[in-house]
């Protein structure tokens, strides 16, 4: 807090209309996996601060890791230097200062004592899961990452906020060979904010079974039909591009599909996203943006109809809207716009209904491929994926292409499972949607 | 201020361990960016530090300071060297010792003249507005644009226990502009850019950001109305930027020789045909067929010089890229591909600039010759697999009918197994060209790649809506 008041200070001093210091300090530690071993063990410290001036309404930014008085005085002079070239802009300004509610479960005192040892101990255990599944299970890389965040901000409007969280993240990625074949690439990701909710060995576990299961993949023919997506497949094929969507920037841009759409029905009736920094239990959770604004959960799209975008202060500005509590970004760039923790509400049905329903189609563990955040054309390539006929999982295939848009998905979607995972900063469900190409190899 | 390279020997020369290196690196990165006349980014940013990495019980450990005084230095070696004393109990396979490598001592500079400082931060800004506008101005269809300056200035002073003393210095400059197209509810974009290790005349020397504004302003709104093309095989001829992309992701990851010991389809395929006999292909740190490629380094982040590695000589497997960790392994020397991102990163096994070699076709000749096919422009990023499956997309497909370029589609995705593609290759072309420069590569850590070549002619399972 003391950088970023001397960062404050200097710039009022040194001409600006309003100033923003945002500082952010790291300590981990973490251990790496590679080829079925331990790697290499990492750990450190570092802090930067990004230093946000308006003159005249015009913005610069800074931002700097060597926290001396003279380091900062120079990237103070830096940013007001770039804001003398800007244009002016009427939207450049600050929020005010509102509540300063710190959230619970985003910091585990516990994490203070987690050394290099508990990280190596949970890598050994991650590394131990997979090889007593399946022999043929290679773990291609992987870490195990324990992270303490203090998150500060200070500003000419008034804000001083503070927060420190906690962060255990953990990933594991590789193959299964058997003789010349080498399966799928698969990976899989997890984190918690507190001690008691590492499951890294679960991660482990699932990546083997799906590298193990997608061994004997064959080649299909071309059909047009239904598609259950993961929430891995999920995320990398449809969420995207709506987050993409969903961002009051891209809107006023026009470079999304949902400019003018406020109140219209967007996607199946089925379908309810809402985002929520507040929930402990993703990893996208903090008590204030990048601005400084409270987060708070938001229902974006309710019932197929689209009810709300994601706003900075900027962006707020520019519609006669609030902040929604949308400033993203870390302290080497100035905010942009962007979710905390995106989530799906589940639907009625188990994911076996969902196979057990799905007539012809194919199970897309992953997918690899092009979405165009803009049109949502999509086309890429199953990864891990599975054929179902009449209800039942045939075998694995390969070389299997998707195509089709995003926004057409959105609106048939024909269910949403029960079930969700945790993929990153998104809660999702398994969804079944029908008439999707599929191109065989 | 830089620490010399005699003050960070003087740090690892306290340490207890089998080799330890030091890593001083300041990087300053900049960036303006607009859109439809608004600011979107406006920065000056700087990082710097020292990464230290130790090897001690066949174990390695790494921390990094962003002080540069002794004592702190001193407590990130005390750092790196219990946490690598630690991680060795775990360690099954311990690193006994570590490849031989030419390595690197004295300045290396990989900048060119016209230096990015001898233009204003004023002139940069006035271009990216300048430009930004241009591309909206040329199309009624074309709403909405993004264009975007960035620089990365590097200096470095690598040194190792064992010898390597390389101080260097390194520019790399970024441009591009994204022109949006929209009408009656269709939205598409279409991107020109270049990225070039070097200096301000370098970075447009192939075009200049009035001709990428206009090309990216015309891709987009022709792009309007274009169709998908059907899923299926056929051949196709990738342009310079297309077979950059596929010898980065389809080819380069799976030589990747620590991808190569976790079980890379190329695995024990040394010496054997992998491609067709018409296919050389290169990863080359200093990219002496065309200098200034954005992913060139003249040493990597281990000290060692980087070499040009020919990856596939007419066809056959001919070398892995290496660090020093898997030199040794395989019993070669280091390919000097170990590189880290930022002074916090550790080195890792990563491409730099990725090509395949000119042939002697003519491009209208190679397209004279295909019966049905398409011809691919400009790439929109992809994936691979250990398996070599590959997917990546073009934003310009052009079907060619009878030996004639035809109609545009769009969304158009290439996918197949990488070897089989390369085997299938049946003409090689003339020109060349590193057009991936803007792009990063992601591995735990980002790193600056380029790819190229010239145009090529194979066949691949072109991806579209309509099932054949």
């Amino acid at each position: 807090m003391e950088a970023c008041r001397i960062g404050k200070e200097k710039a009022l001093q040194f001409g600006a209309s309003e100033v923003e210091v945002y500082g952010r300090s790291i300590k981990e530690v973490e251990s790496f996996l590679e080829r079925n071993d331990i790697k290499l063990g990492k750990s450190h410290s570092h802090a930067i601060l990004g230093i946000r001036v308006f003159k005249e309404m015009a913005m610069g930014f800074a931002s700097l890791n060597e926290l001396t008085v003279d380091h900062i005085e120079k990237a103070v002079r830096d940013a007001l230097k770039i804001a003398g070239m800007t244009p002016r802009d009427e939207n450049n300004i600050l929020p005010r200062k509102s509540s300063s509610i710190i959230h619970d479960g985003l910091y585990d005192q516990a994490a203070e004592g987690f050394g290099a040892s508990d990280s190596l101990e949970v890598a050994l255990e991650m590394l131990e899961t997979t090889k007593s599944y399946d022999p043929r299970v290679t773990v291609d890389s992987g870490a195990f990452n324990s992270s303490i965040f203090d998150n500060v901000i200070c500003t000419s409007s008034g804000i001083e906020r503070s927060e420190t969280i906690s962060l255990f993240s953990w990933a594991i990625m590789g193959m299964a060979t058997e003789g010349a074949e080498v399966s799928s690439f698969d990976y899989q990701v997890g984190s918690t904010h507190e001690v008691r909710g590492i499951h890294a060995t679960a991660a482990a576990r699932v990546f083997a079974e799906n590298v193990v299961n997608s061994l004997g993949a064959k080649k299909i023919q071309s059909f047009t039909g239904g598609v259950i997506l993961s929430p891995q497949a999920l995320m990398e094929l449809v969420l995207q591009t709506v987050v993409s969507s969903l961002r009051s920037d891209n809107v006023q841009k026009g470079r999304s599909k949902f400019k003018d759409r406020l109140g219209e029905s967007v996607a199946s009736e089925s379908l309810t996203i809402r985002d929520d920094g507040t929930n402990p239990n993703g990893p996208g959770a903090s008590s204030f943006d990048r601005e400084g604004v409270s987060t708070s959960p938001i229902v974006l799209v309710d019932n197929g109809e689209l009810k709300s975008l994601m706003f900075n202060t900027y962006t707020a500005s520019k519609d006669g809207a609030e902040s929604t509590g949308h400033a993203t970004g870390s302290p080497r760039s100035s905010p942009s716009v962007g979710p905390s923790n995106i989530m799906i509400d589940p639907g009625e049905v188990s994911k076996e209904e969902l196979i057990s329903e799905l007539e012809k189609g194919v199970l897309v563990t992953r997918f690899s491929g092009n979405t165009s955040a803009v049109s949502g054309d999509f086309s890429g390539v199953v990864k891990g994926g599975f054929l179902i006929e009449r209800g039942e999982i045939l075998h694995p295939i390969k070389e299997t292409l998707v195509a089709g848009n995003v926004f057409d998905l959105l609106r048939n979607i024909s269910a949403i499972s029960k079930e969700r995972e945790w993929m990153e900063s998104a809660l999702l469900p398994y969804i079944h949607v029908e008439g999707i190409s599929i191109i065989g190899g | 201020m830089a620490p010399s390279p005699s003050f960070l020997l003087k740090i690892i020369d306290q340490a207890h361990s089998q080799y330890a290196e030091a890593r001083f690196h300041s990087r300053k990165f900049n960036e303006v960016r607009m859109g439809n006349g608004e600011l979107e980014e406006a920065r000056f940013t700087t990082l710097s530090g020292v990464g230290i990495r130790v090897l001690i019980d066949g174990a390695w450990g790494f921390s990094s300071s962003s002080s540069l005084d002794e004592e702190n230095l001193l407590r990130s070696l005390k750092d790196a060297s219990s946490i690598a004393k630690i991680s060795s109990r775990g360690v099954a396979n311990k690193i006994l010792k570590l490849g031989d490598a030419n390595l690197a001592k004295g300045k290396f500079t990989s900048s060119s003249g016209d230096s990015l400082d001898s233009h204003s931060t004023e002139e940069k800004v006035a271009l990216v507005r300048e430009i930004e506008k241009l591309a909206r101005s040329k199309s009624p269809v074309v709403k909405s644009a993004i264009c975007s300056y960035r620089e990365i200035i590097d200096e470095k002073i690598i040194v190792t226990s064992d010898g390597a003393a390389a101080e260097l210095h390194d520019m790399k400059p970024e441009f591009r502009i994204t022109a949006i197209a929209s009408e009656k509810g269709e939205v598409v974009s279409a991107s020109e850019s270049s990225g070039v290790t070097g200096g301000w005349k370098r970075l447009f020397e192939k075009r200049s950001p009035e001709e990428m504004a206009e090309r990216a302003a015309d891709i987009a709104s022709r792009l309007i109305g274009a169709s998908q093309p059907k899923g299926e095989r056929a051949t196709v001829i990738l342009d310079p930027a297309m077979v950059g992309l596929i010898s980065h992701e389809a080819i380069g990851h799976t030589v990747e020789a620590d991808f190569v010991l976790s079980g890379s389809v190329v695995k024990d395929k040394m010496g054997e045909k992998v491609a067709s006999e018409l296919v050389t292909l290169l990863d080359s740190g200093p990219g002496s067929i065309k200098p200034g490629a954005g992913g060139t380094i003249l040493v990597d982040d281990e000290g060692v010089i980087a070499q040009e590695t020919v990856v596939i000589d007419s066809g056959v497997l001919s070398s892995y890229l290496h660090n020093r960790e898997t030199a040794a392994l395989f019993d070669v020397e280091s390919t000097g591909n170990a590189r880290a991102f930022e002074y916090t990163d550790e080195p890792l096994i990563r491409m730099r600039n990725t090509y395949i070699k000119p042939g002697d076709y003519r491009h209208d000749e190679m397209v004279k010759e295909v019966h049905h096919g398409y011809l691919l422009k400009g790439a929109l990023g992809g994936q691979a697999d250990a398996n070599g499956e590959f997917m990546f997309g073009a934003q310009e497909a052009y079907l060619i009918e009878n030996g004639e370029i035809g109609k545009l589609l769009r969304g158009v995705t290439i996918s197949g197994q990488a070897f089989d593609t390369l085997s299938s290759v049946d003409a090689v072309g003339k020109d060349f060209g590193f057009e991936i420069g803007s792009g990063y590569c992601g591995k735990w850590q980002m790193a600056k790649v380029d790819g190229g070549g010239p145009h090529i002619r194979c066949e691949t399972i072109v991806g579209g809506v309509t099932p054949s």
